[in-house]
Parts: structure tokens; C-alpha cells; sequence
């Protein structure tokens, strides 16, 4: 069992930076996903870890020990892939002694430390099947076994559960947490899945573009992301993005018409700020709207708010963010901040999530699934101005 | 558009496969349904037969007024969609859409104006004379559908359209998709084997499982009150958590657990009424599922468990095996005889790993399972 320190680690492929100068410390016995979409460099920074690829600059060390040059195998890390790569052929018995055998142990140590591992993943009245005889969890925990029975200082995980149905999926992301916790071992894993890392993580790291863009516990990094990128990665339902203006005297945030970022990176599912609809409000046939709508809203905000509006580089160039929790529908006009209309509902039987019309923006709110409101219905939308983000439309960097 | 009626569809394929077993279905004018459920459970293959892909063993297809058994694929006047993104690479985003014109011979203006009627149901206007490799996915995807829609054609039938898209796409193509549905009011019948895909577009859901149709219901329905052990482990993200139980008296006791569960009113009484309802009906053998001893599933949604700590004595005593926060929710795991029971909490509930906790289960939301039937009894 060991720590993992990266101190300044860079992996160019070409001209191509895949990991920048990237610093990240994981206690012993922590519990740490490396989260960030396709190409951001997780799978190459966990591939410096292993040894499988030899960083351009920068060090890795386990505990105190610099390990930057040693081979995989005198590293003593247990790797675990998406596919599994057991042995077709071998029992599952087999398959997790394997690496004992190697080692030379006595048959009765074998015997006695593959049980052990096989009852803790609960897997010991399958020892005599083969493979093709598992399901897809069960082909997982024999592939965990095998990574397990020698007892390494780390685990190394690359996407895991990608392979697996969505119920398997729930179900292992328990069943890896628990295993982590029984074996007191430090876990580095690599996911691009969100709901893994928030779920499983003791902290997370958010990668993108080889840049580390924030490291915290998982309800930290979703009430307090850094930026607009972690703010858009994490989170089932995206949060939703409004572009907008401080208007000084009124000490308001207006509604603003779409503008592009500087930076070059941009969010990781599709464009927050994109136009992607524009042009009148359409509504289901039949229904037809009592007034135009307009798209100037404007919404006034606390000190807190405006003192981060202020501070930004361009105070006509900002984004408010508000999760889709945090956003409340009512059918009384008057009593909300803006108005809308129901677009879209979604019934996922334990919430409704809603696509409501707001100007010419569409944003996704979250309700109680007794809230039953039909396509087209106007609705008084409110933000809950205590729980929103505003960042700085330029830096991309988070004001509030 | 048309309503579409499946009437003791029957599909064997050659072999003796019972790919569809008596199926009836029935989707009205302007509804969206969707059959789901697993791989090989027969939904493609029902799907195939309203196209005319697959010719059935026996039963009958209406579409509109008229039995279609007998009519080819392009007599049926409908569209089929498998996938949204094939679109012809040379050509531009308006002739692709008005393709399947173009082989019917319909007059140049009269094309013309239908795709930018089309373009305008679908704002993709800006977009109209690039090609497909310069629009963006989503963009594709939307000429994809306008290439669907231009021929107004009775019923669509759909076939996991959104399969190979990445996950947000996917969110953004089903808002967008059940939108153009409610616009058109389109009769689709739409399959997938994802049950949030099912959940967030379909009026109603058929639920299949090996040829056999489970259930067909709203939403709401199938998630709340689901017909079988099928639905209920089927439906839902995480599943109903299951578990064996026997009532003794008014209580459920766990077959293989701690569990005790005294029955309060609201459950009570759907139990007597059946106890009373058993032995009116003629045969004197049936043993009513509720009689003590009777193996039964109580089963319950993660979110209609409370947690609570110790001091406040519920229906099991349990220790959190596993927390994992979701953000807007946490998930919580405690561990019973080998299986998890899974637990949804609001994101401030602070409970760790190792400790003991109570759990209180909503007694108007549980649901009870004969495990013989695996039918739900209540």
C-alpha cells in the first residue's frame, strides 16, 4: 500500500501535449477517479503511473520512493482494463492464481489466497467455471481477482465498467467502492463517466485537454466547480447556461445575446453558449401563445452576485448557471422571475425533467414527478439565485 | 396520420424461435409508444412485421382502416427510421431531405416548398446547402429527421435511432425528437432497449420480455406500479429493489432477512379485499397468494425508503455498506443476506459507510410480488 504523487507531469505524443505539467497527490488507501471526456489525457496519465508509457518530463512517485524509471512489473501495480483479458480457456480458478503461479507459490498458499480473494469479491462458488460461462459483472470480479491476489501497493483502473449494461453498471460501482474499502488500498481510476467519479471518488480530478482543471470531494466539486468546463462535465442533467449582461443600474443580470469564449477549449458535451435555436418559439399544434415571447429577461441579484459580476473582466460578457434542481416551475403567473413554456416534459418516474422555454433559450429544470404540466403550458420560471453560478464569459473561470 | 393496431401477432421463426408470442397492441392517432426491453425479447421483430420487413406467422396489422398483411413495405405509407444519421454524403442537407420525393416525381415547387416547410419545423434554414460532413451531429440528425418526415407519411416506426450517439446528444436529440412528435402529432412507434430513452419520450410503454408483452402503461405506471418481476427490475435507474418476504398476520416478514414490515391501513385493506375476493371464485383449490407462507417479493423504490439513525426504530435495522453522492442525490447501500437494497437521500443526509441505520419504508408506495407468478399482487 503506497501514495501516489505526479509532480509536473508532461506526456507529449508529437506535437501533441496529452498531459501538462499536471500535479496531483492521492493519499494512501484514497479512492481517486481521474474524470474528463474522450482525449483528455486520463488514460495516458494513468499509463505513466503503471510504467506503460514513459512521461517527457516530471516524476511519479509511490510513497517516497521516485518510481519514474522503474519497469511495470518492479513497480507492483495491479492494472485493470475495460476488457478483462482472461483466459478463454482457464477456470476462473486458474485465472486469478495466475499470477501466483508465476510467482512460484506453494500449491496449499494458492489455494488459500485465491478463496480469499474470490469470498471477498463473491465469487467463490464460480472458481470452477470457465470465462464464457460468467455474465459480464461476474467476468469483472474474476478479472478484479486476478488483479487482487498478489496484493499490490496500487490499483490502477481504466474504465472498468464501460462494457457493462447500465444495471450491472449501478450495481459494480457499489460493489467497487466496497471492495476498495475492505482491501484498504489505494485506487487511482479512470472513467469518463461522471456519475462514476462523483459516486465512487473519495476525491475527484477533473481533467480536460491535459489540464488538471480542479481535485475535490465529490459534493465539492459539484456545488463549487471551478470553471465552466468542470461546471458542464459534471452533473446527470447539465446545468443549464444563460448568457448575460450586469446591468449597474439596475443591479441586474439581463439577458444577453449569445456570444463566443475566447479560450480554446471548449465545453465538453455540446457548446453551452452555441445558438442551437434559434428563431420563434414553436409550439405543439393546437396551442397557441397570448403575447409574443420576449427575449429580454432580466433578474435581480444579491451583493454576492454583483460583487462577482464586477470583478469580471467584462461585465457584458458573463454566464449564469443554475442546476436543474435549483430552478423552480409554477403555473401562477406573477408569482416566478421569468416566463416560459413547457417545451418537453421528461417523466423518469422518480423526478420530471422539464424543457422549458425561456426566450430563446431552452433550459432543463427538475420537479417532483406529482408536477404535471402539458407541452405548451406557460409557466413562471424562478432561479434560486442562492445556489447559481455565474462565470466570467471570457476566462471561463467562476466569478460565483 | 393513422392509429396502428397489432392484433395476436405471432412471429416462429425457422428453427421453432417464438420471437413474438401473441402480442396485441394497440397505438392511437398522435401517440408515442415505445416497446421496450431487452436484446432477442421480440421488439425488432414486431417492429419488422408493422413494416412489412417480416412477414408474421399469424395475426393481424392495421394501419389506419385497412389490414396491411398482405401489403409490401412501400404499400404501408409509412416511414422507418434505424438509425438518424445515414444521410447521403454528396449530397446537401435539402436534397437529402428531399430525396424521397425526388423518386416519387412530385413537382419541383412543390418539393421546394415542402423542405422548407420541413427546414422550418426543424430550424435548420442557416444549414440547408451544406453537406454532411460539414454539419455538426446534431445538425445531421436533424436533417436525418426532416428526410423523415417530408413524405407525411400514416405512422413512423422507429428502431434505436439515438443508439450510437454520445450521451448528451442523445439528451438533446430525445427532447428534440419529442418535440417534433408533439408538433406533428405523429403516430410513432418507437423501440429501444433503454429505459430512460422509453421513460422520457413515450406516451405510453410496451414492455416485452422473451416474445411476450409484460406490461403497457404511461411512465408513471409502469415505474410505480409494474405487472410483473420483469418491469419492476427492468424499469427504473437504480431498479425496484426486491425482496423475499412471507406475511404473517399483517406483517411481511423477510424470508431471508431481518426485515419485519407491520402493515399499516393503506395496505392493509387491498389485502383483505383480496382475502375476501379468494374464495368467491369457483374452483375450491386456490390457495390465495396472500395465505401465510406464500412466498412473495416486496418490492420498493430507492427513493420511497427513509433513512434515519438509530433512535427511530423502523422496518429493518441495517449497516450503510456503501455512499455514493450523485450531486443533486445520494445513493446509499446496506447490505442484506448477499444483496444490496438501495437507497436515494437528499444530498445533505450524512450517513457512512459502518453505520447502523433504520429503515422506514412508504407504505402506500410499496409494491408486493407473488414469486411463484412473479405477478404483482398489489
Amino acid at each position: 500500500m503506497s501514495s501516489i504523487t505526479l509532480q509536473n507531469l508532461t506526456k507529449r505524443f508529437g506535437t501533441t501535449v496529452a498531459v501538462n505539467d499536471l500535479s496531483l497527490h492521492i493519499e494512501d488507501r484514497e479512492f481517486v477517479v481521474l474524470v474528463g471526456p474522450t482525449g483528455a489525457g486520463k488514460t495516458t496519465t494513468l499509463r505513466c503511473v503503471a510504467g506503460l508509457e514513459p512521461p517527457d518530463k516530471g516524476s511519479v512517485f509511490f510513497g517516497s520512493q521516485n518510481v519514474t524509471k522503474m519497469s511495470p512489473a518492479a513497480r507492483d501495480v495491479a492494472f485493470v482494463f475495460q476488457n478483462y483479458a482472461l483466459y478463454p480457456r482457464k477456470t476462473v480458478f486458474e485465472n486469478i492464481a495466475f499470477p501466483l503461479r508465476a510467482r512460484g507459490l506453494s500449491v496449499s498458499e494458492i489455494q488459500a489466497r485465491v478463496e480469499r480473494v474470490a469470498h471477498k469479491l463473491h465469487i467463490h462458488h464460480l472458481l470452477d467455471r470457465r470465462p464464457a460461462q460468467l455474465s459480464g459483472g461476474e467476468q469483472q470480479r474474476a478479472a478484479l481477482g486476478r488483479a487482487m491476489v498478489r496484493t499490490p501497493r496500487v490499483f490502477l483502473m481504466d474504465e472498468p465498467l464501460t462494457n457493462l449494461d447500465f444495471q450491472l453498471r449501478a450495481q459494480m460501482r457499489s460493489e467497487l467502492k466496497r471492495i476498495q474499502q475492505e482491501l484498504n488500498i489505494t485506487f487511482f481510476y479512470v472513467t469518463n463517466d461522471q456519475v462514476e467519479a462523483l459516486s465512487m471518488g473519495d476525491r475527484i480530478a477533473v481533467l480536460n485537454q491535459g489540464v488538471l482543471q480542479q481535485v475535490g470531494p465529490p459534493q465539492e466539486i459539484y456545488e463549487k466547480p471551478a470553471n465552466l468546463f468542470v461546471a458542464a462535465f459534471i452533473g446527470s442533467t447539465r446545468m443549464n447556461f444563460l448568457p448575460c449582461a450586469y446591468d449597474a443600474d439596475a443591479g441586474a443580470l439581463v439577458r444577453a445575446n449569445s456570444f463566443s469564449c475566447n479560450k480554446a477549449s471548449p465545453p465538453p458535451r455540446r457548446d453551452p453558449l452555441a445558438e442551437r435555436r434559434r428563431g420563434s418559439p414553436r409550439f405543439p399544434a393546437g396551442l397557441t401563445t397570448e403575447a409574443p415571447l420576449t427575449d429580454l429577461w432580466s433578474v435581480r441579484v444579491s451583493d454576492e452576485l454583483r460583487a462577482g459580476a464586477q470583478s469580471a473582466k467584462d461585465t457584458g460578457k458573463l454566464i449564469l448557471g443554475i442546476r436543474p434542481e435549483d430552478v423552480q416551475l409554477s403555473v401562477e403567473t406573477g408569482m416566478g422571475d421569468l416566463e416560459g413554456w413547457v417545451y418537453v416534459v421528461e417523466p423518469l418516474g422518480d423526478r420530471n425533467i422539464y424543457d422549458v422555454q425561456l426566450g430563446s433559450d431552452l433550459i432543463k429544470v427538475k420537479t417532483p414527478p406529482t408536477l404535471i404540466l402539458k407541452p405548451g403550458a406557460r409557466v413562471s420560471v424562478r432561479f434560486n439565485l442562492a445556489r447559481a453560478h455565474l462565470f466570467d464569459g471570457i476566462t471561463e473561470r467562476t466569478l460565483v | 396520420m393513422a392509429e396502428v393496431r397489432i392484433e395476436r401477432l405471432v412471429k416462429i421463426f425457422p428453427g421453432g424461435l417464438r420471437a413474438v408470442d401473441e402480442v396485441n397492441l394497440k397505438i392511437t392517432d398522435g401517440e408515442f409508444l415505445v416497446l421496450l426491453g431487452p436484446s432477442g425479447c421480440g421488439k425488432t421483430t414486431t417492429l419488422r412485421c408493422v413494416a412489412g420487413l417480416e412477414r408474421q406467422t399469424s395475426g393481424d396489422i392495421w394501419i389506419g382502416d385497412r389490414i396491411v398483411n398482405a401489403l409490401s413495405p412501400g404499400e404501408r405509407d409509412i416511414a422507418f427510421v434505424f438509425q438518424f444519421y445515414a444521410l447521403y454524403p454528396h449530397l446537401n442537407a435539402y436534397e437529402n431531405i428531399a430525396f424521397p420525393l425526388r423518386a416519387t416525381k412530385v413537382p419541383r415547387d412543390e418539393i421546394d416548398r415542402r423542405v422548407k416547410e420541413v427546414a422550418d419545423i426543424l430550424r435548420i434554414h442557416p444549414i440547408l446547402r451544406k453537406r454532411p460532413r460539414s454539419l455538426g451531429s446534431g445538425e445531421q440528425q436533424r436533417v436525418a429527421l426532416g428526410r423523415a418526415i417530408i413524405r407525411r407519411p400514416q405512422v413512423f416506426l422507429m428502431d434505436e435511432p439515438l443508439t450510437n450517439l454520445d450521451a448528451a446528444l442523445r439528451s438533446d436529440m430525445r427532447v428534440e425528437l419529442k418535440h417534433l412528435q408533439q408538433e406533428l402529432a405523429a403516430t410513432v412507434l418507437y423501440v429501444t432497449h433503454d429505459q430512460t430513452e422509453a421513460m422520457s419520450m413515450g406516451h405510453r410503454i410496451a414492455i416485452m420480455n422473451l416474445g411476450v408483452l409484460q406490461q403497457v402503461g404511461t411512465p408513471l405506471e409502469v415505474y410505480q406500479n409494474p405487472a410483473t418481476l420483469f418491469v419492476a427490475r427492468f424499469i427504473g435507474n437504480p431498479p425496484m429493489n426486491l425482496i423475499p418476504v412471507r406475511r404473517v398476520g399483517d406483517v411481511l416478514e423477510g424470508t431471508d432477512s431481518p426485515l419485519r414490515l407491520v402493515l399499516g391501513s393503506p395496505m392493509a385493506d387491498p389485502i383483505k379485499q383480496r382475502q375476501r375476493a379468494v374464495p368467491s371464485t369457483s374452483s375450491g383449490q386456490v390457495s390465495s397468494p396472500w395465505a401465510g407462507g406464500h412466498e412473495l417479493v416486496l418490492g420498493a423504490r430507492a427513493e420511497d425508503i427513509r433513512l434515519t439513525g438509530c433512535g427511530n426504530p423502523g422496518d429493518l435495522t441495517a449497516i450503510v455498506a456503501t455512499r455514493e453522492p450523485l450531486g443533486d442525490e445520494t445513493l446509499y447501500s446496506v447490505a442484506l443476506n448477499g444483496r444490496l437494497i438501495l437507497i436515494t437521500t437528499d444530498p445533505t443526509a450524512r450517513f457512512k459507510p459502518g453505520d447502523k441505520v433504520e429503515l422506514h419504508f412508504d407504505r402506500s408506495r410499496i409494491r408486493v410480488f407473488d414469486a411463484a407468478t412473479e405477478k404483482a399482487l398489489i
